[in-house]
């Protein structure tokens, strides 16, 4: 049973602003997170040290006991994948094509031609993140919910038993973070992937979500799953941030939803 | 596949231009007609030797255009505009002005001269774009120029001290140009040029994935500071070892990587051997009109090729500052 342990991390950018603090927290295999919080409460930092592309002295983070530490790129590249957030990247000059295929590096030597097996591989993420129409098209011609799709799918053929995705739905209209989070599940329903996910969609994540993880000011407020967060969820994201919320019943589905409950500056 | 294709049909055609360029001069000479002896005299020990220099000149320096690009994700970073050919000419100047003939490690002292001014503007503007997180193509750029006065104006301080002749044979050689070479100066570049090129060829597909992104290509298993450093190592090797003997010849390195980009493919598996080819032939042809447009007198080849180059580099500035440009990074 693959797990990520993360001990006592703690993290700061030149030694003067303290980003984590003393975080710690056990994600198990096949489990979806959602890691929430304010702007700047260390989220998308704890996912890069997840990824290992920060540099951790404070605390450790151990996959099956093994610290990350111990990983050679390649070992890590197998057993990790990062999806960056699409919306805020100058995209390469490849086609979507090329781009999946560079997934397959950790798999690969000296790459002139890809094998049947990488074609396929290819082939099946391109077709579980629905973006086999766009295949030859150039990244530089794509919209940012296509973008981020071929963002995932790279890290899809990657194989990889964990993947780590930062904010994938900021910045994209609803009906494209819909497909995102479908894109997600499918991920998740094919792999049985652990994903830890950043995300300011909090309705999203206590729907879709089986665990949730959320950060203050670079402290862990809440570690547990979605079911225990709803006990007392309007509380949690009082605490979380710093602002009333409410809760309205209803829908099709009858799911309870949750809102900011006032309006700032509104008297 | 197509792009396989393309490659070879390249190759071909740079061996033919190799090897008819020696033919034109001041008189035409086939290759291995029944010429007179002075003839073939001329074809092989003087321009065949000048025409493979000038090959294997243009195919390094657009290698190390090619690498920088990618490397600073800049369209417009060569070895001339990042001020690393600079670095390299003033320190191969400080070598002859100080009068170091003899060699070290079995180098001439000029070539030497050239690798510690190569490496030293290469360390710096490395440890500029390192010490900025990030670094935008402008900034960049003007840290080239910058980097390029500091080492003119060092340059003119050595020309200063130096003697006349010293400083004559400076001045001609900051032009470029492959006149007085024969095989011995070729081979003194030569097998730099051979490691240089293996080890950019090794670290092709890594190129790859520094356009997408430092973060994206650690997560994907590239161990991006072994690559960095070693494709510093090749590129100041291949530019001091060029320099030294050709002089700092512009653009070159500018051109050729777009053109290839455009003409075969952005993967760098393809672009490598494209760039290496399509920039040895470039300046064989550059150096053949340079030494025949008005025979006898010639022209230094680096004038064709900043005539050439100066508009491109403009062309280039102006368009990727607009969106969606197929050159742009």
């Amino acid at each position: 049973m693959p797990s990520l342990q993360v001990n006592n991390l703690s993290f700061s950018f030149d030694k003067c602003k303290q980003v984590l603090d003393t975080i710690s927290f056990t994600i198990n295999s096949g489990e979806q997170w959602s890691v929430i919080g304010k702007n700047g409460s260390g989220k998308s930092t704890l996912i890069r040290c997840l990824a290992r592309l920060e540099k951790t002295e404070n605390g450790s983070i151990a996959i099956d006991n093994n610290s990350l530490h111990s990983f050679s790129s390649i070992e890590m590249a197998r057993i990790c994948a990062y999806v960056p957030q699409a919306t805020l990247r100058i995209p390469p000059n490849f086609t979507v094509r090329e781009y999946v295929l560079m997934g397959r590096y950790p798999y690969r030597g000296f790459p002139v031609r890809s094998t049947a097996d990488d074609r396929s591989i290819v082939g099946e993420a391109l077709e579980l993140t629905d973006i086999t129409a766009l295949a030859d098209r150039s990244m530089k011609n794509l919209s940012g919910g296509e973008l981020q799709r071929v963002y995932i799918a790279g890290a899809v053929v990657q194989r990889t038993v964990i993947m780590l995705l930062d904010e994938p739905v900021s910045f994209l209209d609803p009906m494209h973070s819909e497909m995102i989070h479908a894109t997600m599940d499918r991920i998740h329903r094919e792999y049985r992937t652990t994903m830890v996910t950043v995300t300011h969609d909090i309705n999203a994540a206590l729907q879709r979500n089986t665990h949730i993880l959320a950060l203050h000011t670079g402290k862990k407020v809440f570690a547990g799953t979605t079911e225990t967060f709803r006990l007392n969820a309007t509380n949690h994201l009082k605490e979380i941030y710093g602002i009333p919320f409410e809760t309205v019943t209803g829908g099709s589905s009858g799911t309870r939803w949750f809102m900011p409950a006032q309006k700032i500056g509104a008297t | 596949m197509k792009t396989g294709g393309k490659l070879l049909m390249l190759l071909f055609s740079s061996m033919i231009v190799v090897f008819l360029a020696p033919s034109i001069g001041m008189e035409f000479i086939a290759p291995f007609g029944n010429s007179g002896a002075l003839q073939q005299s001329i074809y092989h020990e003087l321009r065949l030797p000048r025409t493979l220099t000038a090959f294997f000149a243009g195919a390094g320096l657009s290698l190390c255009g090619m690498v920088f690009q990618a490397l600073f994700r800049n369209p417009l970073a060569d070895p001339y505009t990042l001020g690393i050919a600079s670095g390299a000419s003033c320190g191969a100047a400080l070598a002859v002005v100080l009068g170091f003939t003899g060699s070290l490690f079995g180098l001439p002292a000029v070539t030497f001269g050239a690798f510690i001014g190569a490496l030293f503007a290469t360390l710096l503007l490395f440890g500029f774009a390192t010490f900025r997180q990030s670094i935008d193509k402008l900034t960049m750029l003007l840290a080239g120029v910058a980097l390029s006065f500091l080492f003119s104006s060092l340059l003119m301080f050595f020309q200063y001290l130096g003697d006349p002749h010293d400083s004559f044979f400076i001045i001609r050689w900051l032009m470029g140009g492959m006149e007085t070479i024969g095989y011995k100066s070729l081979f003194l570049f030569l097998p730099f040029e051979v490691i240089s090129v293996v080890i950019i060829f090794t670290q092709l597909p890594q190129l790859d994935h520094l356009l997408t992104g430092d973060d994206i290509a650690r997560s994907r298993g590239v161990n991006i500071r072994k690559t960095r450093i070693l494709l510093l190592l090749a590129t100041t090797l291949l530019v001091g070892a060029i320099v030294a003997v050709c002089g700092p010849i512009g653009f070159i390195g500018l051109i050729v990587p777009h053109l290839s980009r455009v003409l075969f493919s952005w993967k760098h598996v393809w672009t490598g051997p494209a760039t290496a080819l399509m920039g040895g032939v470039l300046l064989v042809i550059a150096d053949t009109i340079a030494r025949t447009i008005i025979a006898p007198t010639e022209i230094p080849v680096g004038v064709i090729t900043a005539l050439l180059g100066a508009p491109f580099f403009l062309w280039v500035l102006f368009s990727t500052s607009g969106n969606g440009k197929s050159h742009e990074f």
